[in-house]
């Protein structure tokens, strides 16, 4: 239904000999990663192994194509595929040799991979139900494509401040999530003619929100200049120096409602002028379906009655989103021998649809997908990869999912029907879309006298539809080992209730849901509750181990304000009492709140301390004195020393300095607080403490000499005294840049060959 | 100023030079250079110009591309002949370097128009690449009375010199080492008026480069020298030249307070 255009088809052949490029070392890490993310391949968190992401534009393959990836996961993959929340299909496990073989193998049957990862538009989505589903206003799928085949034309979508996402829903109940995209259409008819409503600047992840209604209508034919006109905003108006503030929703917070609605419309406008991206897709509204006398009733979940009677759809979702090419065979299989056609849509929700499919084959087909599959909105609930396999991860979300199940399994039905499906994402970042959830689950951690326990804060509401999307709110915390008992005793609760919708129940039953939270929050210590200290399937105790401070930092962040404020309130509580060891106290949960960042995670006072020196005292950005006050805390600790009144200044200075520290923090968790050593040796410089980084500049896959140009340029645009970083690749470009910016008579501040991976260098404009 | 990506990379060899940087490649973007004679010296002289990012390049000729040009004309090509070499010039600048906005004056300069002229867009610099006394004179003046820094060039057969003039200086003019005109008999005649084709792109190439510094601001300029260029010997020299107090237009009792227009020799054959 899209056509891949001349230009992508060579890169995609050009992708083999930038791997052997880089195999031979003539290419450089730093250079080639975003080349090959940029083809939607992710290194895994075990080295050398791979994730490949195929863009499955809006969820429409082919039996053909569905063939050629089963075949290919068993050659080259680990023997399963995995359904995406995007409508992709992804391969894992795969080595670096082996995405070339796979990336010329999908051509063949017309699938790319370029652009499902990267700065760029991501597959558009579409409800995957759009043609057959009863409730539908028009089918939108033609429109979702000709989208994916706009942006694909154009190489300059390649490079966007942040990904941008574009969704199309065929009615107001929003199954495309076109209410939480960066720019989503909700199919509308106004005076016997198609159209869409416009949402924009929605999202999830970080600073989470609905989407801004753009237009109540526009003609069907217009999209693209909608689309394109949201674009070219990004690109103009986006936040690249900061990746984390960088999607289309900051623009907006940025810019205000009003304003931002305003903006976009002059660049709808200027679209408008400029170019004609008129489609010309047949807009009259027939209902001319093939239909079917036999029909059947309607037992199972998974079977969905289409607007053409006598057909229905099967939805099929594996668990946690993994096929295996088993029986990934038997669906192929089974389609084969059908004797009419059928068509496919992979979901947005891990599965995968056949729809087309008359009463009696979608009765043989649930028989076919009984092992793998379940009847039940509760199982075929979604989970991010979550500490598993992510980074960012804090808990163990997968696994949470399989004990939801395994609780569930022997639950008798009447009980088992009350719960929706519920979203789980392993931390406060919302790959597993938990905000949309009528449940949902964010994993934290939270740190107790006896350690830190994996806890999910529980969210209800969540809701997606035309003119009233809602994200779900939080009602509160609970520890992970708790939460499918209390999903049980949610469950019924709810069927005691009598309600019919959850959202019914949710809003009549406020009360008795937040007792039941309020049951299940409470903490037990270790001696009485050993269990709630390790997450699912993990034998060792939870910690932050192995956790980078990545953009899943909300989770890090509350570790580090609860030490902080308890390191807060026993000097206050010092200040009244007298008491030497409340000092000691705040001394050592100052000591400790940001050891979290650097992955230390302890109780041990001794080493609390000894790090903590490591970490901030030795590295300048606490005064050197401190290391001896320490020091003091031990001989007192001990007994060496009997009252610490002598040291208030010292224990008052370290809680005001952590929490300065602390306030400094990046959004990518550096501390950007100036140097107490920095401030020494130069003492001058201290009138001009205003002065600090203003912004970082990305110069990552910028070759010799235009990144120094480039840099040239920059600096010329801030003032002297004035600090500014650059971020730099490996091999020429972090050896050229320092050396020619230092020979203008910039001073170099700095050069951190391991910022988050990269080379970070600070230069201070002469 | 915020450069395209386009813009960084055109001129990417400026910016890395430390004399240049951002900083004076805005300059160079911000700079009105007029070029007075499009041929042998102001063909090199505008192409190098145009391809700095001169903002603003003003082209001033009356005359037409003739075949004869082609031989060191180098802005125009053979299918402009008969075209006015001002438009010729421009279209070649246009397509090497869209940066430049191109002005032009398709007329001779004279002691009525040229005033107008430059000032027409306030020029920064000027460039005399004219190929007649009468014209260099005229040009002096303007710029000395204007008060505008201009470049001198002149070239013949295997030879040819330049001076640059910055006002309120002290810096001799063009007037100040040769009075007047030379007599009629003491021009070449048209016989003797060949010269090498490279002689314009080298002088002429040179006259940019002063230009080019002027705007920057950078080096030192020939103000206050003469250098001559010598092909067959290929041999330069620096000639020290000094302020003259008697000089018509900027001694001490300057009698040309209004611009004149000397008589234009004709080829006598």
């Amino acid at each position: 239904m899209i056509s891949i255009p001349e230009k992508v088809i060579n890169e995609i052949k050009n992708y083999r000999n930038k791997v052997s490029d880089y195999e031979k070392g003539n290419l450089d890490g730093f250079r080639f990663k975003p080349y090959r993310v940029s083809m939607g391949i992710y290194e895994q968190r075990d080295l050398e192994t791979y994730m490949v992401r195929t863009r499955i534009p809006s969820g429409i393959i082919t039996l053909a194509q569905l063939k050629k990836i089963s075949e290919l996961a068993d050659k080259y993959g680990n023997g399963y595929i995995h359904f995406t929340t995007r409508q992709d299909i992804q391969f894992h496990g795969i080595t670096l040799k082996n995405t070339v073989h796979i990336l010329e193998e999908l051509l063949e049957v017309g699938i790319i991979t370029r652009g499902t990862g990267g700065n760029t538009p991501r597959n558009v989505t579409c409800s995957p139900l759009s043609g057959v589903s009863k409730d539908e206003v028009f089918d939108v799928t033609e429109y979702a494509a000709k989208t994916t085949s706009h942006f694909l034309k154009d190489p300059t979508a390649l490079n966007l401040p942040r990904k941008y996402k574009i969704a199309f829903s065929n009615s107001p109940a929003d199954t495309g999530y076109a209410t939480v995209a960066d720019l989503g259409f909700i199919a509308k008819i106004k005076d016997n003619q198609k159209g869409f409503e416009v949402y924009g600047a929605g999202g999830l992840g970080g600073s989470p929100t609905t989407g801004l209604k753009l237009e109540d209508f526009i003609p069907a034919n217009e999209i693209l200049y909608y689309a394109q006109a949201m674009k070219e905003m990004f690109e103009n108006e986006g936040d690249r120096t900061n990746k984390h503030k960088a999607r289309i929703r900051f623009i907006r917070y940025r810019l205000g409602d009003d304003e931002f609605i305003k903006r976009y419309k002059e660049y709808v406008k200027k679209v408008k002028e400029e170019r004609d991206l008129h489609l010309n897709i047949d807009e009259t509204i027939k209902d001319s379906h093939i239909t079917n006398e036999d029909t059947l009733e309607i037992k199972n979940n998974l079977i969905i009655e289409q607007k053409n009677k006598g057909f229905y759809s099967v939805y099929i979702q594996p668990d946690k989103g993994n096929l295996t090419t088993g029986n990934l065979n038997k669906l192929i299989k089974f389609i084969d021998d059908l004797s009419y056609e059928v068509s496919l849509r992979v979901a947005n929700t891990q599965g995968i649809f056949v729809r087309d499919l008359k009463a009696k084959d979608a009765e043989k087909l649930l028989k076919v997908i009984e092992e793998f599959t379940y009847g039940f909105d509760i199982d075929n609930s979604i989970a991010c990869a979550g500490a598993a396999t992510c980074k960012l991860g804090l808990c163990l979300s997968q696994n949470l999912l399989s004990a939801i199940k395994q609780k569930f399994k022997t639950v008798e039905p009447k009980i088992k029907s009350q719960l929706p499906r519920i979203f789980i994402s392993g931390c406060s970042n919302s790959c597993g879309q938990h905000q949309i959830g009528k449940i949902g689950l964010a994993g934290k951690a939270k740190r107790t006298e006896n350690g830190l326990i994996p806890m999910y804060t529980i969210h209800f509401g969540g809701n997606l539809e035309s003119n009233n999307a809602v994200l779900g709110e939080a009602y509160g915390d609970i520890p992970a080992k708790k939460v499918p008992k209390f999903l049980y005793e949610l469950a019924k609760l709810k069927e005691q209730s009598g309600y019919n919708t959850f959202i019914e129940f949710l809003k009549k039953e406020g009360n008795s849901i937040e007792g039941l939270i309020e049951k299940f929050a409470n903490i037990e210590t270790v001696k009485e509750e050993t269990d709630l200290y390790y997450d699912f399937g993990s034998e060792e105790r939870f910690s932050l181990k192995g956790r980078g401070p990545g953009e899943c930092s909300a989770g890090v962040l509350d570790v580090i304000k609860l030490d902080l404020s308890n390191a807060e309130t026993e000097l206050q509580e010092y200040d009244k009492s007298k008491e030497s060891i409340k000092l000691y106290n705040s001394s050592l949960s100052a000591a400790r709140a940001l050891l979290i960042l650097k992955g230390v995670d302890t109780t041990k006072d001794r080493i609390i301390f000894k790090e903590f020196i490591k970490h901030f005292v030795e590295t300048g950005y606490v005064k050197s004195n401190i290391e001896e006050y320490l020091g003091n805390l031990i001989d007192y600790k001990i007994g060496d020393l009997e009252s610490l009144d002598d040291y208030y200044d010292n224990a008052r200075y370290l809680v005001q300095r952590v929490r300065d520290m602390y306030d400094s923090l990046s959004p990518k968790l550096e501390i950007t607080l100036e140097k107490e050593s920095d401030k020494n040796k130069n003492p001058v410089e201290e009138d001009k403490k205003e002065v600090e980084i203003s912004k970082t500049i990305d110069l990552r896959g910028v070759k010799c000499p235009i990144n120094f140009v480039k840099a040239k340029i920059e600096m010329s645009k801030i003032t002297s005294g004035e600090e500014i970083g650059f971020l730099l690749d490996d091999g020429e470009p972090i050896d050229n840049v320092p050396r020619s910016l230092e020979g203008e008579g910039h001073q170099i501040l700095d050069i951190d060959t391991n910022y988050e991976g990269y080379n970070l260098l600070t230069v201070k404009k002469k | 100023m915020n450069f395209n990506d386009q813009q960084i990379e055109r001129y990417s060899r400026h910016i890395i030079l430390s004399e240049v940087g951002a900083e004076g490649q805005e300059k160079l973007l911000n700079s009105k250079v007029l070029v007075i004679g499009t041929g042998g010296l102001g063909a090199p002289a505008a192409m190098f110009l145009a391809a700095a990012g001169i903002g603003t390049i003003g082209l001033v000729d009356g005359d037409v591309v003739e075949l004869s040009n082609l031989q060191r004309q180098i802005i125009h090509q053979t299918k402009d002949v008969g075209k006015p070499k001002v438009l010729s010039g421009k279209e070649t600048i246009n397509e090497m370097n869209p940066d430049v906005n191109v002005i032009t004056y398709n007329t001779w300069v004279d002691s009525s128009n040229i005033l107008d002229i430059i000032k027409d867009q306030d020029y920064d610099f000027i460039i005399d690449g004219t190929d007649n006394f009468a014209a260099k004179f005229l040009i002096n003046d303007a710029c000395v009375l204007a008060k505008k820094p201009f470049s001198h060039a002149g070239i013949i057969q295997f030879s040819g010199q330049l001076t640059t003039y910055i006002p309120d200086n002290n810096t001799p003019c063009y007037r100040c080492i040769f009075k007047e005109p030379p007599p009629q008999g003491a021009v070449p005649t048209c016989s003797e008026a060949g010269v090498l084709g490279v002689m314009g792109g080298v002088v002429g190439t040179l006259q940019a480069t002063e230009a080019i510094k002027y705007i920057l601001g950078i080096g030192e300029s020939l103000a206050g020298y003469l250098l001559t260029y010598d092909a067959l010997e290929m041999e330069f020299r620096k000639i020290e030249i000094k302020h003259n107090k008697k000089c018509g237009v900027c001694g001490e009792e300057p009698y040309i307070k209004e611009l004149i227009d000397h008589e234009k020799p004709a080829c006598s054959l």
